[in-house]
């Protein structure tokens, strides 16, 4: 008797799961990269990200194809959007929202105004969330600063990045007692559906996206996007599978100055693999490239030059002045992150000096600019 | 006496088993408020009333309640330095005979734990630390002890999480292990400027090799332990981390078991903190971090029986309906009448049948029915079923 398939729509590929009558898991991974089964009843369960699955029954038939229709439930889904189109802006007018922003990036470790950033107005809705659209054209990693009156400042690093294929990403806001919560999103195709699951916290779903294939296409050719294979690094680091990871965390970082990231990934790689004087000098090199975009880039990267700081190995024990001074250096950031969001996120008036700038920003300065002026 | 529960004699030799390291200080003798204050840093902390219960409940869960045939329960070492206010709401607290979570003990604890966990790949080890704390990153923290501050070093009176699981690395080391650290995020001033107060409690470094383990550290990230437990009755992340082994983490392995992951049990401490601190209109996020491989923590020797709520629709059609919920190995809805208000029932987790059988003029449906918890610990959406 020979196999039969599973054929999903779901309008975008979704990590699910086949299992037979008993719930034993006979098939795994994207919709739509599932292999043949053998003929039989199944359960097909699809995970969204939170905390949503969708479940369907099927009867596979020997050299038959059995179709799953997820798509209407896929799109149902997802959060709600009231488009900024004029009348349909049902909540708050753009000149009713509380914040004002700026870009800025960092520079010898200083805070530098980034001007080709702008941004839009994607929506709102009735819990005071706005989302934003912002497109940035510069060629560094480039934080976005929102303020309202009263409150500490709160940077965010932006995923997107001017010279890539990808230079858009969403900023979701709300508000809290300590002022804006501020996440950043990532919009390319090839990072978004990871890096949502990765956010929720769904790191088995997150990691079934992660194909061998996948960081090697997405550093290559028309493909290339760094910042969705550092997204791919730090999944799969997250998910423990060094294996997986080949030697592309190394051409990340090597290809790649301007991204943080990529020294940060192949550091902590180096690392589980016990190589941690090679690590320690990956790691060392952000004193250059300044601070990674994600905050488990800027986590791992503490982390270890201060264990490696304290280190009585040899060959690191020569460098623990330099990995001090540095896990100091990236801790005076830390102690202001916010570990819950996805990119490097944390409350100040001025990104290169969080210590002393835990003030409200005057927002009536140059260089404030209203959603009306992005 | 450190250690509190000891099955090793039940099980034959060999047995992979599980050994589990427990701390809580709620009692903190040398700083300002406390019995014997020193005139050293102390961060301006203060007594505290949540820790110990919530590390002593997660040892009682894990005496009685825990269940992993891989691996079942070996020892469970604890030390507690509890308040007044928590022996008083629990007499079991108040009488257990442990040693207090004094630095030399700890440490002595510490190594203890580390050698009943060598020998065997296929053991299993938890760790859990509760008290004052500073998380520094998403990875790593220190865990104040009682005698915290006795003298200018005061952070030699610590355990230093990440140097710990570190050192927890080996070839011939338990290669499931589970750290949860249920410690408040303070900043002091002093940790910001990073001056030498002395190191934490560590296990010494000796593994140089690949470190394939699953060790996740489970880090309950509130910003204010006060604030966030229920004084004298643990903690949120104490409570959750409970809940989440009894259901709310529960998924199926690739075997069709009932287990918590490593994984699942990371999306539920996220979902349940966050949840129970709303409640209180606070903001807590957990940060699940560490080696976070797949690795079983609890088997659930049946399903978990989880709410839920089903709806059929239009009323009309609710009223002309009969309903049943089978699976392959059960019946949990035997041809039960719908009614206009949703149907809600608790049941075995698990994938189900979902027949609704309608009269004229509406038409009879079967579909499938997913019933698991949800992770947040919130009641279960009712499953809408529209009658044509």
């Amino acid at each position: 008797m020979s196999e039969g398939r599973i054929r999903i729509s779901a309008g975008e590929a979704l990590p699910v799961e086949v299992r037979d009558r008993n719930m034993k898991l006979v098939a795994g991974g994207l919709s739509d990269a599932l292999p043949s089964i053998e003929p039989g009843e199944y359960f097909v369960a699809a995970t969204l990200p939170g905390d949503e699955t969708l479940l369907r029954q099927v009867v596979v038939e020997s050299g038959g194809e059995a179709e799953v229709d997820f798509s209407i439930a896929v799109e149902r889904a997802k959060p709600p959007v009231v488009h900024s189109a004029g009348p349909l802006f049902d909540f708050l007018l753009p000149a009713e929202l509380p914040w004002k922003f700026r870009f800025v990036t960092l520079d010898d470790w200083h805070a530098i105004e980034a001007n080709d950033v702008d941004f839009e107005l994607e929506s709102t809705d009735g819990s005071g969330t706005a989302t934003l659209i912002v497109h940035n054209r510069d060629t560094r990693v480039v934080f976005a600063v929102v303020g309202a009156p009263h409150s500490v400042p709160v940077h965010v690093a932006l995923p997107a990045v001017g010279f890539m294929d990808s230079q858009v990403c969403r900023l979701v806001i709300t508000t809290n007692k300590w002022g804006p919560v501020v996440r950043a999103i990532p919009l390319s195709e090839a990072t978004e559906s990871p890096a949502r699951y990765f956010a929720s916290g769904d790191i088995v779903s997150a990691a079934k996206y992660i194909t061998p294939e996948y960081a090697g296409q997405l550093l290559a050719g028309k493909m290339m996007d760094p910042l969705a294979a550092a997204v791919g690094g730090y999944v799969l680091l997250a998910y423990g599978d060094l294996d997986r990871m080949h030697d592309w965390p190394g051409n990340l970082a090597d290809w790649f100055g301007w991204l943080p990231d990529g020294t940060a990934i192949e550091g902590e790689r180096l690392a589980r693999l016990g190589h941690h004087a090679e690590a320690l000098d990956r790691f060392l090199e952000l004193g250059q490239r300044g601070l990674p975009i994600f905050t488990d880039g800027l986590s791992l990267a503490a982390s270890r030059l201060r264990h490696y700081a304290g280190s009585g190995q040899k060959r690191i024990h020569a460098k623990h002045t330099a990995a001090r001074a540095l896990a100091q250096r990236l801790e005076s950031w830390l102690v202001y992150a916010d570990f819950g969001a996805f990119t490097v996120t944390l409350r100040a008036a001025d990104l290169g000096d969080p210590e002393e700038s835990q003030v409200p920003a005057n927002l009536e300065q140059p260089g404030w600019r209203s959603v009306q002026e992005g | 006496m450190t250690l509190w529960e000891d099955r090793t004699n039940q099980w034959p030799k060999g047995t992979p088993l599980t050994h589990a390291l427990i701390i809580g200080t709620s009692a903190y003798r040398h700083i300002s408020d406390g019995p014997e204050p020193k005139q050293n840093i102390d961060f301006g902390l203060s007594q505290v009333t949540t820790p110990c219960a919530g590390a002593f409940a997660f040892a009682k869960w894990l005496r009685d309640e825990y269940h992993n045939p891989e691996s079942p329960l070996g020892t469970i070492r604890l030390l507690l330095s509890p308040s007044v206010v928590e022996t008083s709401n629990d007499p079991e607290l108040a009488a257990a005979q442990v040693d207090r979570a004094l630095t030399a003990r700890v440490r002595q604890a510490l190594f203890e734990w580390h050698d009943a966990c060598d020998g065997n790949r296929d053991y299993m080890a938890m760790l859990y630390l509760s008290g004052h704390g500073v998380q520094r990153t998403k990875l790593d923290g220190n865990v104040l002890l009682e005698d915290f501050g006795v003298d200018p070093m005061v952070v030699d009176g610590s355990v230093d999480v990440f140097a710990v699981q570190q050192g927890m690395a080996g070839d011939t080391i338990a290669q499931r292990q589970f750290y949860f650290i249920d410690a408040c995020r303070t900043q002091p001033d002093e940790f910001r400027n990073w001056k030498n107060l002395g190191q934490g409690l560590a296990l010494p470094e000796t593994f140089g090799g690949a470190d394939e383990r699953c060790a996740p550290i489970y880090f309950a990230a509130s910003p204010d332990a006060q604030a966030f437990g229920r004084p004298g009755d643990g903690t949120l992340f104490a409570a959750a981390l409970i809940e989440s082994l009894r259901k709310l983490a529960a998924s199926l392995d690739d075997d069709g078991r009932f287990v918590v992951s490593s994984h699942s049990l990371g999306e539920a401490l996220e979902k349940r903190v966050a949840s129970l601190a709303a409640a209180h209109s606070e903001v807590q996020s957990p940060a699940p971090s560490g080696l976070m491989r797949y690795g079983v923590v609890h088997v659930y020797a049946k399903p978990p029986e989880v709410p839920i709520s089903i709806l059929v629709d239009p009323a009309q059609a609710a009223g002309v309906s009969r309903l049943t919920l089978r699976s392959y190995a059960s019946i949990a809805i035997d041809n039960e009448p719908a009614n206009p208000n949703p149907v809600e029932r608790t049941v075995p987790m698990g994938f189900y049948t979902l027949q609704i059988d309608a009269s004229a003029p509406f038409v009879s449906q079967e579909l499938p029915f997913n019933a698991r918890p949800r992770r947040d610990g919130s009641p279960p959406e009712p499953q809408r079923v529209v009658l044509q």
